[in-house]
This record gives C-alpha cells, structure tokens and sequence, in this order.
C-alpha cells in the first residue's frame, strides 16, 4: 500500500507554504546556477552493479524493460552510488528566530536559505538530512536523497513551531550522532549565546571529520536598535522586561553586537570552522555559494 | 544679593520641571517591543547601565537649570554689592547733606509685592543712607512720630538697621509737614554744598489732606537748594476693605436677647466686594455671619442680629485678609447682664384708668418681645424707699407720680452714681415737684403743654430723619416698626435756662421740638419723655415700634451702671471690682500692667487711663480669673490707601519741582548717575547659552 501522500499530512496553510517554498528554491537554484554557468548535476556518473527484483516505491525509471519484456518479471537496475556528500542542515526555532514582521523575520530568512540549500543538494543527489534545534534537538529527519526526502523537509521546516528557548550546549550534542560521519554540518541560527559555548559545542561535530558553516541570521532592527522613544523591551525566549531609552544606548549597544559578532567569527575560524552573515531582507543565495564552494573542496 | 524688576515672571519657574515631567511621561508612555536580541542587550545594559542612568541625570538636570536661567532672565535680575552699599549718586562733588524722609503711617503696613509697603520704604531708606562719606550730614525723619536721627559720621549696617527699628508704625496718618519742618532745620543747620532730600512713602491721600499747605516748605527747600525727590511704595490702584467700626445697638446687653450688633464697612478701591461674608466669632467660633457686598467706594453698615450668654464675652469681627489685614479685624467687648431691674413709681389708681393709664401700655410693653423678662417693682411715691432705689437699675416715673419731694435728693444721687431714670410727663404735674427733679438730671425747666386740650385731628409726628443717635438708629430705619408713623397729641415744651448746654436731643418731633432727650448726671443716664408714657396724647403706643422703643429706652436708661467697654483713646477704662487687692490688665502689646483699684462709696474700682494701644485688654484678679474685656478702637484713618489723585499729585510735584518714582532704578536715575543695582539679566541669559552648549555636546559624548 502505497504510504499517504505527504500533503494528506498537512494543513491547507502549511501546504500552500510548502508549494511556494518549493517553487521559491527552484526558481532560486536554478536562476543561481544559470548565473554561476554551473551544470545541474555534477558528479561521477554510476557503475551498472546488475539488478534485482522491483519493490513498491522504486523509481519506475530504473525498471528494465527489456527483462520484462522477455520474462515478465518487473526487475530494476543498481548502480553504484557515487562518493556524493552529506548534507545536515540544522536550523534554530528557538522564539528569538520570531522576531521580525511578516515574512521579514530571522525564521523565514533562515528556512528559505535551508530550502535552497536541500533543493540544491537534492540536485547534486547530495544525501541532506534536517535537524531542527531549540532548548534541545526537538526533530530530526534522517539523510536521504529523494524528492520525498525533499518534500519531507520542506514540511517539517514549513510546520514546525517556532517556540522555546536556546541550549545550543545540549541541542549540538544531541544532533551530533545524528548529523553522521564526513558531512557538512551547517547550522542557522541567531546565536544569542556565549559565542565560545557555540563554538565548543559545535566543535564537537568537527572531530568528527564534519565541517561546519554558521550562518548568523540577523535582523536589521537588531544590529541598529533604530528605536527613538523609551521602549520596554521584551525577551522573546523568557518573557524578561527591560525599559530603556535606545537614544542613551544605542552607539554602546551597535558596539556590543559588533563585538558579539566578532568574537563568535573568532571562536569559530580558531576552531577551523566557517562564519557568515545572513541579514533578513538581504540576498538569500549567498549560503549557496559557500555550499557549493565546500562541496567541491570536501569531494576532491 | 539679588532682586528682581518683574518678579512675577518668576512665576514661569514652574516650568523649569518640564524637562523632568517629560522624562517621565516618556517612561510611563513607554512603548512595548517584543526583542530577539534580549542577550546583546542585556551585555549592554550591563555595561552601561550605572552610568547611563547618572548620564540621563545630569542631561536633566541640565536642561532644567537652562530653563531656570532663562526664565530668571526674563524676570529681569539684579545683583546688588553684599554690604548693602547701593551707590545712589551724590549729585555732584564736595560733602553732602541727605535727608530722608521715611512714612511710617499706619498705611505701610499694607502689601507691596511679597513684603510690605513699610519693608521696601527701610530698605531703600537702609541704602540711601549707607553711602555716607566723611563730611556728609545724613538724616533720618519718620513721618508719623517717632525720633529723628542725625549722621554725622558713616554709619554701619548694624547702627542704620538699629536706627531703622527704632521707628514704630503708627496706626495713625503720617504729618507730613511736621516732617519737612524737621527737614528745613536740618538743611538751614547744614553748609556742605550738595543737599538732597527723598521722601519714602505711600503718598495715601489720607497722609496728604491738603498738599497745597506744604508748598510753604517747598519753596523754602528749593530755595535752599536742595534737590527734591518723591518715592512711592504704591501702586496708583491701590484698594482695601476695611472694618471701620463696631458697636451694639444697645448700652444694656441683656444676655439672651438677640441684639443687633452694627459693623461699619468701607471698601476703598475701585473695584466692587462680591460673595465674601462678615464673621463675628466668639472664643474662636463664628456664631453669627452676613455677606458682604460692597461697590466701589462704597460705606456702608451691617446689622448682624447676635445673642450672648450671660458675663463676659470678647467678640471678633472678621473679613478675609486683604492688602492691609490690620483692618480686617475688630474686636467688640460685651458684658451681656441680667435682665435690668426696673422700679416704676405710678400713682395708685393708675392701674384702674384702663386705656388712660399712665403705665398700662409700658407695662404691656415690658411684658411682650425680648424685654418681656425684666424684673419689675411698682410703687406709688408714697411707698418709695431709699432700700427701693438701691435695689433698682432703672426708675420709671409715669407722669405726676413724681418721688417725693424728701427722696429727690437721693434720686438724684442715685442717677449720679449710676442709675439710670426715665421721667415721662403726663397732662397734669406737680410743678412744685417736677421742676426740681428736671432741674437736677436734665437742667430745663419745664414750660407748659404744647396745648391746653389735645384735638385729636390736629398731632405732631416723630422725626424719623432727624434720628441720629446709634442707640436708636432703628427706628429711623423702619427696622422696628415705623416710628414716624406715631401721632403726638400733645407734649410739654422746655426751656434750657441761660448758661447752660442742656441734654442732648434724641428724637424729634416735627415742629422741631424734643420728643427724647438724654442727660448723663455723673454716672448715669436720664431720659426724658416730653409727653405721656401711656397714650392719652400719643398713639405709640399701639404701634409696632412701642415694645422695641420701651426696650431700648430702658437699656439706654441702665447704660450708666457700668461704664462703656469699648472706648477710643483718650477714653480711659474702668470697671468696677470686688475687693480692694490689685487687678491686673493684658494690653494688646503684651504688656501685663498692674492696676490698684479705689474705693468710691461702697465698692471698688478699677481705672486705667494709659490705654492708647487699640486692641482688645483683658482684666484679671490676682489669680488669673478673667474679670473683663475691653477694646479700644483702632484708628482706621489709614484704611484707606489709595493714592493722592492725579491733579494733587501732580501738584506736589510741581511745588517740589520733581516727578515721583516708582522704581528704585528710576529713582537713582534722578540722582544723575546708573542704578546702584547691576542688571544681570544677560549673565543669567549667557549662562542659559552656555548651559545649552554643555549638554549638546554632552548628548554628542555621551549617547
């Protein structure tokens, strides 16, 4: 019995939101790729290993026809599968990731670039998996290389809550088994914390042959603090209140997240991993430069 | 020491808080943001926060002194030098001979700015004579009694202030020309060449009521030399309300009655009194009140209907505080007392006469209203007794029941010694008799009847306009009944013999002659009705204002057995005390003054003629009891505080050859030279700029 489609799963919303998100990273991949002169599909193609009987849900493409013409028997062909990469995609749905208006917010931002960065994988026959973090690792989908798969994590990224507060100590140790051996462990994330506990925790992946991108996702109010009356800021993660004047704090407070944000590249490159910007409203493609980029320099 | 020109723009200081109001308003009207980055900012605050909050402090703070400056600014501010020198000019060079003339009437004690009249008038005269030099001659003159001082040497601060206080405020008006005098002698003793005279005063028109008899003194001072210069502490609109007087519309208190009690008000201004209310409190309670409405310019009297218990009672009269409060109060003495006993000497068939009886209508009278609890005693002559007379406050004789010829002597030294005695004629009178008596209390001589048979067409009436006395001063209202609607039948005529004054008229008739009249024989009071007590030749006796009438002629008649509690200076107070120990009297300086009281007669009394300070006095025995109040009345003269009119005023100048001042700038100005005041509106006004220049660029450093 053929399992239920995966919209039968969702609500209507979600769904619609699926599609779109869909059609957004094809569009997007494919208009990249075009630009960057880079061909769909790289990678060695596969060595025929011989066949084997057919199962509900093989591909129907590898079906060989002319077995089944002579014996009426349904068998597929096997192929070595090429030395491909591994693709974890971690994405942060802690309540800070809310903050924003509408579509503008660090969540949507962060599970756009997830989107291309799987649909690009998906093209690459790259195996991805998904790893949605918070006060722990709340969900994982495990690697895999089909559109299923693709679908798959276009849902869990579409439907999951964005809700709780932050544990990158807990949530990275927790995704670590899950992320796998020689893969590319790429994280999205705010990174309201200590830049040096993130950057232990995700240092844990690393002794693991993985590498690892951050891609801080910020929003613009958050780097300007362009507030100009006495506001009571609210935490969005704990509830914690804080009335203050922006005007008085402004320039010292531009200082501190330039600081955080120093001191998080810091702690990251000393630990060989990478770092990047990603700002809401800004071009989301710029995580499929460095994907690509890593990729190249992992299969060669 | 700073001043100001304008101080009422320092007013507007308030507002200097609005920098402080806004800040907080801003931190209540806080607006809600729901934050991604609460650990950024937490790292900030955590930074920062101390020293933001003091930044913020001193940010505010700041901007409020910049504010304070510039209204200060605004209100026109001057610095004058620490040692009170103000530096008014000499007019010139070579010694200098300065007199001041400084009012000290009862009227400066009236409010001038935030101080009063009198406090601006020493402080200008404090400067004025500071600046002395060697070989200068420096006065100082009150003009309303009190020592003149002369300078001959520099004085100090603590000598000028010494001379200063020395200067009481009189509550009467100021002499203005008894002052030049004094001035004129000053600068006819004086050789320096420069001489300058200032006048420090109010000008109130009550100060100057004829300004045109000192221009004898100008002219003798101009022709001295001596430069002329006229300060007023006054504004030109000036006004005041005052309690002018207060007294009771009776001399006989009777304690329970409701007695009026009349208080005179004047409203000195141009503007009317609406919606405020005259108090009469006693022992600190108002029980009784009237509104007070006057308009401008407006005397007018209040009748305030009062009744007191029984002794001694200290009324207030009181009005809201004003520019002068001094007359805005007036304390009222009473001894309110039992009923007065009355003896009536009426013939011994009076009582059968009916509506021809002599006393039928007087005892009707006494029985009726508020005299209806006084203690009555008949007789006829043949039974009075000496014992009689000194057990009665008051005797009534009706008609021709006259005492017997033996008792007159003792009656009249009874009224000499207080009593008090109503003599009504009737038709028929013993001459022997009657003359003797009218000649010892009243000195007239009694004619004969207006006619010979009264023709009941033809009367006489009751001049109500013509009333004058306080005591009757209802009836000439209608506010007891109308008076003047009596008929008068028939009434004796009078003469005064040669050489003597005679007793006052209380009430007239309308063919001029007396119908009341009041003779004060020693201590006492008699009363002489021209024609009948009952109404066989009048008919007021059956008009309303009969019982209110008989009432007060019966206090009137009874006044004489105390003398008065409230009197006005040179009046002294008596009273009349048990026991021949001292007593002592609280004058309204707080002085306790020890009193030995003398005997007359058979009792004790206390006088005190040194009463000049008006106020309430208190009497009291040796061991603290109170025994009696008195008031002396305050000299209201001063009430009143407007300035001499324009034409005076301009006249004054002109024989003065000056022109007034207001200012204290205005006047240094008339001394030729700058004010001794430094103007620091455009420091106060630099410093604001400055302040300005400090937290803009504070805001740049800081946030």
């Amino acid at each position: 019995m053929s399992p239920r489609p995966l919209t039968e799963q969702l609500t209507p919303a979600t769904v619609e939101r699926l599609r779109r998100l869909e059609l957004f990273s094809r569009l997007r991949v494919e208009g990249y790729l075009k630009g960057e002169n880079r061909s769909v599909r790289q990678g060695q193609s596969p060595e025929f290993l011989g066949h084997r009987p057919y199962f509900a849900g093989d591909d129907l493409r590898r079906i060989d026809w002319r077995i089944f013409g002579r014996s009426d028997r349904l068998t597929v062909k096997r192929y070595e599968e090429p030395a491909n990469l591994q693709a974890a995609v971690a994405v942060d749905f802690s309540r800070s990731m809310a903050f924003g208006e509408g579509e503008q917010t660090k969540i949507e931002c962060a599970i756009r670039a997830a989107a291309l960065i799987f649909y690009l994988a998906w093209l690459q026959h790259d195996a991805f998996s998904l790893l949605v973090l918070g006060d722990r690792l709340r969900t994982s989908i495990p690697p895999g290389a089909s559109r299923r798969r693709l679908m798959q994590v276009y849902a869990a990224l579409v439907s999951e809550p964005v809700e709780g507060t932050t544990d990158f100590e807990r949530a990275l140790r927790e995704a670590a088994p899950v992320a796998g051996r020689r893969a590319l462990f790429i994280l999205f994330s705010d990174c309201m914390d200590d830049p040096e506990t993130i950057a232990r925790a995700l240092a844990r992946l690393r002794t693991k042959g993985t590498d690892v991108i951050v891609f801080q996702v910020v929003h613009p109010a958050e780097t300007d603090l362009p507030y100009q009356h006495v506001s009571r800021f609210t935490c969005l993660e704990t509830g914690a209140a804080t009335t203050v004047d922006p005007l008085d704090i402004r320039a010292a407070y531009r200082r501190e997240f330039e600081r955080h944000t120093l001191a998080l590249r810091a702690a990251l490159f000393r630990r060989g991993m990478d770092h990047c910007l990603l700002t809401v409203g800004r071009d989301v493609e710029t995580p499929l430069g460095d994907y690509l980029q890593r990729r190249m320099e992992l299969l060669s | 020491m700073i001043s100001f020109a304008t101080p009422a723009a320092l007013w507007a200081l308030v507002l200097a808080v609005l920098p402080v109001v806004l800040y907080l308003l801003f931190r209540l009207r806080r607006r809600n943001v729901d934050w991604g980055a609460s650990y950024i900012l937490k790292m900030t605050l955590k930074r920062r926060v101390k020293e933001s909050r003091w930044r913020q402090y001193a940010v505010l703070a700041l901007r409020t002194l910049l504010l304070a400056a510039l209204i200060a600014a605004f209100a026109l501010p001057h610095f004058r030098p620490r040692d009170g020198r103000g530096g008014f000019p000499r007019g010139g060079p070579g010694a200098l001979t300065r007199v001041v003339l400084l009012d000290n009437s009862g009227s400066m004690l009236a409010a001038w700015g935030s101080a009063a009249r009198d406090t601006e008038a020493r402080r200008l005269a404090s400067l004025l004579l500071s600046d002395m030099a060697g070989g200068d001659t420096f006065a100082l003159i009150p003009m309303a009694g009190g020592e003149p001082r002369v300078f001959d040497a520099p004085a100090g601060p603590e000598r000028l202030a010494d001379a200063l206080r020395a200067i009481p405020v009189s509550p009467g008006p100021a002499d203005p020309a008894l002052a030049l005098e004094l001035a004129c002698r000053t600068f006819l003793s004086s050789v320096t060449p420069n001489r300058q005279m200032i006048v420090l005063s109010d000008f109130a028109a009550a100060d100057y009521p004829d300004p045109a008899a000192l221009a004898s003194y100008a002219e003798l001072l101009l022709g001295l030399g001596v430069a002329c210069r006229f300060h007023a502490v006054s504004a030109a609109d000036d006004s005041n309300v005052s309690i002018q007087s207060a007294e009771l519309g009776t001399d006989f208190p009777t304690a329970g009655q409701t007695l009026n009690l009349y208080a005179g008000l004047a409203n000195f201004g141009p503007r009317p009194v609406v919606g405020g209310q005259l108090q009469v409190l006693r022992d600190a309670r108002v029980i009784a009140a009237a509104p007070l409405d006057l308009a401008p310019d407006e005397r007018k009297t209040l009748r305030i209907p009062v009744a007191l218990p029984h002794g001694e009672s200290l009324l207030e009269l009181r009005i809201a505080d004003d520019a002068l409060p001094t007359d805005n109060r007036l304390p009222l003495a009473v001894s309110a007392r039992a009923e007065p006993a009355v003896l009536l000497l009426a013939a011994a068939d009076d009582a059968q006469k009916g509506f021809e009886s002599e006393t039928e209508f007087f005892v009707r009278a006494l029985a009726g209203g508020d005299a209806g609890r006084v203690n009555l005693v008949r007789r006829t002559p043949a039974a009075l007794t000496r014992g009689d007379l000194a057990a009665a406050q008051v005797l009534v004789v009706a008609g021709n029941a006259l005492p017997p010829a033996e008792l007159a002597p003792d009656v009249a030294r009874w009224v000499r010694r207080g009593g008090g005695a109503l003599v009504a004629l009737s038709p028929e009178m013993d001459m022997g008799r009657l003359r003797p008596l009218l000649s010892s209390l009243f000195g007239v001589e009694p004619d004969a009847p207006n006619v010979a048979a009264p023709d009941y067409e033809r009367f006489l009436f009751v001049q109500k306009s013509a009333v004058r006395e306080p005591l009757l001063r209802e009836f000439g209202t209608d506010v007891n009944g109308d008076i003047g609607r009596a008929r008068i039948y028939n009434h004796w005529r009078l003469s005064i013999p040669a050489g003597s004054s005679g007793p006052e008229t209380l009430l007239r008739l309308s063919n001029g002659e007396p119908l009341l009249l009041r003779a004060r024989p020693g201590r006492g009071v008699a009363l002489l009705w021209t024609t009948t007590l009952g109404g066989a030749w009048q008919s007021l006796v059956v008009h309303q204002a009969w019982v209110p009438l008989v009432a007060r002629l019966l206090d009137a008649a009874a006044a004489g057995a105390e003398p008065p509690r409230n009197v006005a200076p040179p009046q002294p107070l008596m009273a009349p005390v048990s026991g021949a120990g001292p007593v002592f009297l609280a004058t309204p300086d707080n002085t306790l003054v020890r009193v030995a009281p003398a005997p007359v007669g058979t009792q004790s009394w206390m006088r005190f003629d040194a009463a000049s300070a008006p106020g309430a006095y208190l009497l009291s025995d040796a061991d603290g009891r109170p025994l009696a109040h008195f008031t002396v009345a305050p000299d209201r003269r001063e009430s009143d505080l407007r300035r001499l009119d324009g034409p005076a005023l301009r006249a004054l100048e002109q024989q003065f050859n000056t022109q007034l001042t207001e200012t204290e700038e205005a006047l240094a100005a008339q001394f030729g030279g700058s004010s001794p005041l430094v103007p620091a509106a455009s420091a106060f006004a630099l410093a604001a700029l400055a302040l300005l220049v400090v937290e803009g660029w504070l805001l740049r450093r800081w946030f």
